[in-house]
């Protein structure tokens, strides 16, 4: 995400501006509900995870010490909220509920390819082939590799060892590779 | 080195990382490596690319996220609190009738204590 919340109005949120809040909500909640829906695949979800993620960064604001960047530390807290969504409807669901349709509706808006059909179309595949992955490396692989997050900060997210961090992202992008590029493919 | 060893190591390459030179010298002479080193390639570029892709939040979910502020303020206590001071408006002072916070509840409840005394 480039950094699209400046130190003003952070700063303005943190003295209680509503109004430079919902700037701030605005300038950053199409990445922040993309990241969810990645990780999660169903859009009422994803919106659930989303507000948590928002709740939390209101209430962790005053704490932000701009270390990072805010917009870095926005994602740590999506992904988080994403993440814990994803255990405790593991729990309340037997079956994993398809949205594949919805998601497919929604997903991308395609900002930075407009006008570019061909790249368009292969980011689009790429998408689909994410959502077929199995849950376990799909977070591991689009924290990563989407999101350019740390093994040692996605181990930290998911709750598992580094190396089991690695062999998850590993795993992941095979797979992701072989549905890419099905077995031999002539596409180079 | 074999291709199954070198393929084995290719999905744990991160991004932009160099292979060894001994695979370097193998993907030099072996054409199915090197494409299947080219695919990881692309795939790595291609995930990077989806971060500058995204999608619209639902209408909903925007006035919600942007009324958490307003839905975070201690509302239901400070109205408790003003129907507290409206039923024992006269055993208050003035000033405290001004306070609507949780603290200048805890504050009134101790200086009632003090005129019971
Ligand atoms: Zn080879």
């Amino acid at each position: 995400m480039r950094e699209s919340v400046s130190a003003e109005l952070l700063e303005r949120c943190r003295r209680g501006d509503e109004s430079a809040w919902a700037e701030l909500v605005r300038a950053t909640q199409r990445e922040v509900y993309t990241l969810c829906l990645r990780i999660l695949r169903n859009p009422d979800d994803a919106a659930e995870a989303s507000q948590d993620a928002y709740v939390r960064a209101w209430k962790g604001l005053k704490s932000f010490r701009g270390e990072a960047s805010f917009t870095t530390w926005l994602y740590r807290v999506a992904s988080n909220a994403a993440i814990s969504k994803q255990r405790s409807r593991k729990r309340s669901r037997e079956h994993e509920v398809s949205s594949d349709d919805e998601m497919l509706a929604s997903l991308p808006s395609g900002e930075s390819t407009e006008g570019r059909a061909d790249v368009r179309a292969e980011l689009e595949t790429l998408e689909r082939a994410l959502r077929a992955l199995p849950e376990h490396y799909r977070a591991a692989v689009v924290l990563r590799d989407v999101y350019g997050m740390s093994i040692d900060e996605i181990a930290g997210q998911l709750a598992i060892s580094e190396s089991a961090a690695k062999v998850r992202v590993h795993r992941g992008r095979k797979k992701l590779k072989e549905m890419v590029f099905p077995a031999n493919g002539t596409k180079s | 080195m074999n291709c199954g060893d070198l393929r084995g190591r290719m999905a744990s390459y991160e991004s932009g990382a160099e292979p060894t030179r001994r695979e370097v010298r193998h993907l030099s002479r072996c054409k199915e490596c090197a494409q299947e080193m080219a695919r990881y390639g692309l795939l790595a570029e291609s995930l990077e690319e989806l971060s500058s892709q995204v999608v619209m939040v639902p209408a909903a979910l925007e006035a919600a996220l942007i009324a958490i502020p307003s839905a975070a303020r201690p509302r239901l206590r400070a109205a408790v609190v003003v129907t507290h001071l409206r039923r024992n408006r006269r055993s208050y002072a003035s000033g405290v009738a001004l306070a609507l916070t949780a603290g200048a509840a805890t504050w009134a409840t101790r200086s009632r204590r003090l005129e019971a005394a």
